[in-house]
């Protein structure tokens, strides 16, 4: 137990993104996930003789969005280099990549961890070419190749070795996650590879500002084993220096099944991967004007509104972080906001506004969420539209019907898809809050002369008002809403 | 990058070990016997590149491509291309529309593959 806190872990994670584009990063072949083996392909992506390439514009544009979103410095001038390796999954030879000048440098990446605000400094973003997948068969002499994820544009996220757990590096990666999605550039998904990781590992006695010699951890490839993954290597470092060892350079991959990771290849001398402008490729020359127009549409980043809806709207961090999970998440809310009569863009909202929209979001967390939950729905399959809660949530606040009344309706609109507003009006449900329907209840009651008797015994025991607000909401069918008749009431029986 | 200058042990520009990683790094198989002389010959090409060292760059920024233009960029539009049938045609071994070679695993010299099979 002492042993380990006398050491700080020190981690740099390297993360690939796959870009949500519709072709392949420099070719026109589908960069789509998945499909029959060797079906996205052209004779680009086989490395055919002649066959040259032409960077993908959108693949430059979401590497900017992510840039400007990171608070990077955005090279207007980059370089494509060609990063030579030989291994059958890439049938060029080489991999074009960024080497000495990236398309992003410097930035950041900004994330919750507990209830602390973390800003981890990134080293750089550049744009480079996916490769394609090896089949191993087990026993087998051969391996399968499948070029269908040759190509597919990737951004490599770099940080800086700032990272100083397990934990904090799981956080780190699911903000990348969550951003890229927000942003609209990748899904982020780890299990279909759109993301993947590589850490860089080291530990230090406390207190020490060198770095001590690092590993590095390939093949962490689900969101479940990073952690682990990681944990794993600071105790086996940890285990190492404290039997009086020393730790080696080298590659280490991860294995699932077995929970525990081994050496890939030992990094006595560094690769040398002759990295040399591509002479495919000219210099990358972002537009400024273009630039501009790609950071005034960038959307918000979950910072950005997790942010919005602390300050402005007042939430609590733990609504924030559930309604900042997804994008499609915080649009629904957004939206409901609207219809609930939320404005949207006012600088500060008074306390009445501020708890309708905390009563929105109450209604979408526990309510929308957990049955979409339970029926393993996505809220873009919700069956309750954003403006219909929103209408709900105005209802209820409005006083047109009461919460537990709000429940019912709710649960009518989860069914059938209806709004509110028709299944308070078939219901019948709709308060009764007109002042003068309500007097005129109020009236008959205390003008019936059989009443006379209880009017005198009222004006010795006030309490008896409850029996008066009874009459006079049972003359309504129930309908009269409750506060009203009660105020109405007792200003009539004063006159008596 | 500026490894080129070196082993300069034997008056060569590029050393026998520089040859022989070299080598390794391309994947060709140098019989022992070539390295004396393909170190000379090298050299001898380096010595000659070596002169432009003599010119005085200084301000210069660095050239990357002899033409100057810039990075074209195409639409992100995916295109029909050759059937699997067609790719597979050249291929010197397949197997169900994959291609097929001699087994591979990590710890190969590059496996900066991503891979997540494993």
């Amino acid at each position: 137990m002492t042993a380990a806190t006398e050491f700080e872990p020190v981690i740099g994670l390297e993360v690939h993104v796959q870009l949500a584009t519709q072709s392949k990063a420099f070719c026109g072949a589908r960069a789509e996930f998945g499909g029959p083996p060797n079906t996205h392909i052209d004779p680009y992506t086989l490395g055919l003789p002649g066959a040259l390439p032409v960077l993908n514009h959108r693949a430059v544009e979401f590497a900017l969005r992510m840039g400007l979103a990171c608070g990077c410095d955005i090279a207007l001038r980059s370089e494509l280099s060609r990063k030579h390796y030989f291994y059958p999954d890439s049938p060029k030879g080489y991999q074009i990549s960024q080497f000495d000048r990236p398309i992003c440098e410097n930035g950041h990446i900004e994330f919750v961890l507990g209830s602390e605000r973390r800003q981890v400094r990134l080293l750089r973003i550049h744009i480079e070419e996916d490769a394609g997948k090896n089949l191993h068969l087990a026993g087998g002499r051969t391996s399968l190749i499948d070029f269908n994820r040759a190509g597919v544009p990737l951004i490599e996220v770099v940080s800086q070795p700032e990272l100083r757990s397990a934990e904090e590096a799981g956080e780190y990666l699911r903000a990348i996650r969550q951003l890229v999605r927000f942003l609209g550039i990748s899904d982020g998904n780890m299990e279909a590879g759109s993301l993947r990781c590589d850490a860089n590992v080291s530990i230090r006695p406390r207190g020490s500002t060198q770095l001590g010699q690092r590993t590095e951890l390939k093949n962490i490839n689900s969101f479940k084993y990073v952690q682990k993954a990681i944990e794993h290597e600071i105790l086996r470092q940890i285990d190492i220096v404290q039997s009086g060892g020393r730790v080696v350079m080298e590659t280490r991959g991860w294995d699932a099944a077995r929970g525990t990771s081994r050496s890939q290849r030992q990094k006595e001398h560094a690769h040398d991967y002759r990295y040399l402008p591509d002479p495919d490729l000219p210099p990358l020359i972002i537009d400024e004007t273009w630039l501009a127009s790609i950071a005034a549409a960038l959307p918000k980043t979950p910072m950005q509104r997790r942010d919005h809806y602390l300050l402005r709207l007042g939430l609590t961090p733990y609504d924030a972080s559930v309604l900042t999970a997804e994008r499609e998440l915080c649009d629904y809310f957004d939206q409901a906001l609207v219809a609930a009569g939320v404005p949207t863009e006012d600088e500060s909202l008074g306390d009445g506004l501020r708890s309708r929209a905390k009563l929105c979001a109450n209604w979408l967390s526990s309510e929308l969420l957990g049955l979409l939950n339970k029926d393993s729905r996505e809220i873009s399959a919700s069956p309750v539209s954003a403006e219909s809660l929103g209408e709900l949530v105005r209802c209820v606040s409005d006083g047109i019907i009461s919460g537990k009344q709000g429940k019912e309706v709710f649960f009518r609109m989860y069914e059938s898809r209806q709004s509110p507003t028709e299944i308070i009006e078939q219901l019948g449900l709709r308060q009764l809050t007109d002042p003068t329907l309500i007097t005129a209840a109020c009236r008959k009651v205390v003008d019936d002369p059989a009443m006379q008797k209880q009017i005198e015994k009222y004006k010795q025991n006030p309490k008896l008002l409850g029996f008066f607000v009874g009459k006079a909401l049972a003359e309504t069918q129930g309908k009269a809403k409750p506060e009203l008749v009660s105020a109405i009431m007792l200003s009539l029986l004063a006159e008596k | 990058m500026s490894s080129h200058v070196m082993g300069q042990s034997n008056g060569h520009l590029i050393s026998a070990d520089e040859i022989r990683v070299t080598a390794e790094l391309a994947r060709l198989l140098l019989p022992e016997s070539d390295i004396p002389k393909l170190s000379s010959e090298l050299s001898a090409i380096l010595a000659y590149a070596e002169s432009l060292q003599e010119v005085d760059v200084a301000g210069v920024p660095p050239m990357t491509h002899a033409v100057p233009t810039q990075c074209p960029l195409r639409g992100d539009v995916a295109e029909a291309h050759d059937s699997t049938e067609s790719a597979m045609r050249n291929a010197p071994a397949s197997e169900a529309s994959f291609f097929a070679v001699p087994a591979v695993f990590g710890g190969g010299a590059a496996d900066d593959s991503f891979d997540g099979e494993g």
